[in-house]
């Protein structure tokens, strides 16, 4: 890192922390603070929403990702305009026409006060898990470019955002994401501008088109899924993948994303309450139709920077690992030997790859009709890919603690930090690009913050503690409360730092809840005889089919969010017959 | 204090139009079917060749 870089990061960061502290005097009240007195147009909100969604893991994992696996990443995003569209038709309302300062309040009007509660404890229960990951998970890679201790970078990301979200509330976050997310997208845009110049330059657009389709990076749209069993497979049984296992392709990106993204913007609080802060539902609407339109363009980007950077290392080489710790571990006396070999074998796959490359970019007509040459492009493709699995599996760092870690597949995370790195880009772009880094991962705690802190207090200081408590108190409870998670996603993502297996497992948990939450509030919506603790019971039945059926087979978890809509829906139905009032007096 | 109660700032307001969401859905099915013919057009998935 140049000292011009370090100027570009450090301003950055100040600029962010003084227009986030600077908002301190705005709030008078816990409307001013949880929803900004309903003062913030639609755009800001719009902004706020997609920077909250796009984390740093998001920035440095999906140019990773668009390097490893193409464009196919981009299938999940197919059912958010889907999604945005019904929760303006009907979301939206319900949180507008009584302004309500949670989700999880609407909750408790159409159920009861035990669904409130539990549907916010179900948020505050997977947020909480989440944030610590959402915090070391960057920090991890940031530590690396940075050469900072991994704890000190994970206090310092930690203590500035609690301090500007603390101070500042609602209205801190959102206008420090409007400036984050303004230098996520410029950095992203050098990127890619920086990159398409070099293999554009070198192989035309057509020719890098080309080489990349030959490669299977192009994979944007997949009809037609790759196992086309339709039975899913027990856990602990053998046989071939179904349908159900596959990670990404068109029908669970429209179908599992669709529930997904209903669920994480319509129920998750972190992003409800951006929808809060606007003036007028119609504004609340335009705010959410900002992401329908610009989300998938954004993240098509955002993965062709990595396929764009997949035909620089085609060009150009790349390293054999890309984990420091694995390249640390590969240099060691009894590695040695070992690494020595895979070296030179890589050496001349990386040679073998860049002239099939460029024989390929040159290639006029339809490559399908030259077999011999598509045939030794995509061998020598799939020969480096081999190479490259086989380092990180013998040398990965990951592995040696944790047997069941993947080997390859922790390295997606460097591939861009370590291009960043590699003196190829100028230096006042990579303080720019590092400081989108830090902003993305700034943009997404600060908003969980501030929401877990209105759950907390709206939802249980408020409601069952001090129900009489006055404004300026309430407003110190929320201050103290947006403290204190500060606090505590902080030293949960440092205790992260002790495996990743920790983080898998988190993430998959916090893959349970989304579902059951859509499911309550569908409840809500479209079946007026469940009422009462019927809400309640639902919750738990969904709750308990995600469980049963993570626990039997084997299931993506996108279909998770659909396993947990249904299972409200029939506990729901069920409980709502044998119970028809819910616990309700029905005087 | 919990804001139950509080109205909208301004609970008159028309909603959006329908072709809004119209027009949405529509602009998501002309990129869907756009990738669509770019896979099928450039992507060869590795392992083709054979």
């Amino acid at each position: 890192m140049t000292a011009i870089a370090w100027i570009v990061f450090l301003a950055f960061l100040a600029w962010v922390v003084w227009d986030g502290v600077k908002r301190t005097s705005g709030s008078k009240d816990l409307d001013d603070y949880f929803a900004g007195g309903r003062r913030i147009p639609w755009w800001a909100a719009g902004l706020s929403v997609m920077a909250t969604q796009a984390s740093a893991i998001t920035v440095i994992g999906t140019t990773g990702e668009g390097h490893e696996g193409g464009l196919g990443f981009l299938q999940i995003y197919f059912g958010l305009p889907f999604a945005m569209i019904l929760l303006c038709v009907f979301m939206v309302p319900l949180y507008r026409q009584q302004p309500v300062l949670t989700a999880y309040q609407y909750l408790e009007r159409r159920f009861d006060p035990s669904t409130r509660a539990l549907g916010s404890l179900l948020f505050l229960f997977s947020r909480c898990l989440a944030l610590g990951v959402v915090i070391n998970a960057p920090a991890v890679v940031l530590s690396a470019m940075l050469d900072l201790p991994l704890v000190w970078t994970i206090v310092v990301v930690g203590a500035l955002t609690t301090a500007y979200t603390v101070l500042g509330g609602i209205s801190a976050v959102v206008w420090t994401d409007v400036k984050q997310m303004s230098v996520i997208l410029l950095g992203l845009f050098a990127c890619f501008a920086i990159l398409a110049l070099e293999v554009f330059g070198e192989l035309g657009i057509l020719g890098a088109v080309r080489a990349a389709g030959a490669a299977g990076k192009l994979d944007a749209l997949q009809l037609a899924p790759e196992h086309v069993d339709y039975v899913p497979r027990l856990l602990g049984t053998d046989g071939a993948k179904t349908f159900w296992e596959d990670k990404y392709n068109f029908w669970s990106g429209t179908i599992g994303g669709l529930f997904l993204m209903l669920s994480y913007f319509g129920c998750d609080q972190s992003q409800v309450q951006r929808i809060l802060t606007n003036p007028t539902a119609n504004e609340s609407r335009r705010a959410l139709l900002l992401s329908a339109f610009a989300k998938v363009p954004m993240q098509l980007g955002v993965l062709a920077i990595g396929v764009l950077l997949w035909l620089s290392h085609g060009l150009g080489g790349e390293p054999l690992l890309y984990v420091p710790g694995d390249q640390q571990r590969a240099q060691e006396p009894q590695n040695a030997a070992r690494y020595e070999e895979l070296s030179a074998r890589y050496t001349e796959a990386l040679a073998e790859r860049r002239d099939a490359l460029l024989e390929v970019g040159r290639h006029d007509g339809d490559l399908r009709d030259d077999g011999a040459l598509l045939a030794r492009y995509q061998d020598a493709v799939r020969s480096v890919a081999e190479i490259r699995t086989t380092a990180a599996k013998e040398f990965s760092a990951e592995r040696a603690r944790d047997a069941s870690a993947a080997g390859k597949k922790g390295d997606t995370n460097y591939v861009f930090p370590q291009w960043l790195l590699s003196g190829r880009v100028p230096s006042l772009l990579l303080g720019l690009i590092l400081a989108a880094i830090f902003a993305a991962a700034m943009s997404s705690v600060d908003s969980v913050l501030n929401s877990l802190s209105a759950a907390t207090v709206v939802d249980f200081y408020q409601r069952w503690l001090r129900p009489r408590a006055s404004n300026r108190e309430a407003l110190w409870a929320g201050r103290l409360c947006t403290l204190l998670w500060g606090v505590v996603s902080t030293i949960a993502a440092i205790v992260l730092i002790s495996g990743s297996s920790i983080i898998e497992q988190v993430n998959r948990v916090g893959s349970y809840f989304y579902g059951t939450l859509l499911g309550v509030f569908v409840l809500g919506l479209f079946f007026p005889r469940a009422r009462g603790a019927v809400g309640a019971v639902g919750i738990l039945g969904g709750m308990t089919s995600v469980i049963l059926v993570d626990r039997t087979l084997h299931i993506e978890y996108l279909w998770y969010n659909v396993i947990g809509l249904v299972g409200v829906l029939a506990t729901g139905c069920v409980a709502a017959q044998l119970w028809p009032d819910g616990g309700r007096s029905r005087a | 204090m919990t804001c139950d109660g509080m109205q909208d700032h301004r609970p008159d307001e028309p909603d959006l139009p329908a072709r809004v969401y119209w027009l949405v859905a529509a602009a998501a099915v002309v990129v869907m079917l756009a990738l669509h013919w770019f896979t099928r057009s450039f992507n060869i998935p590795l392992g083709d060749a054979r």
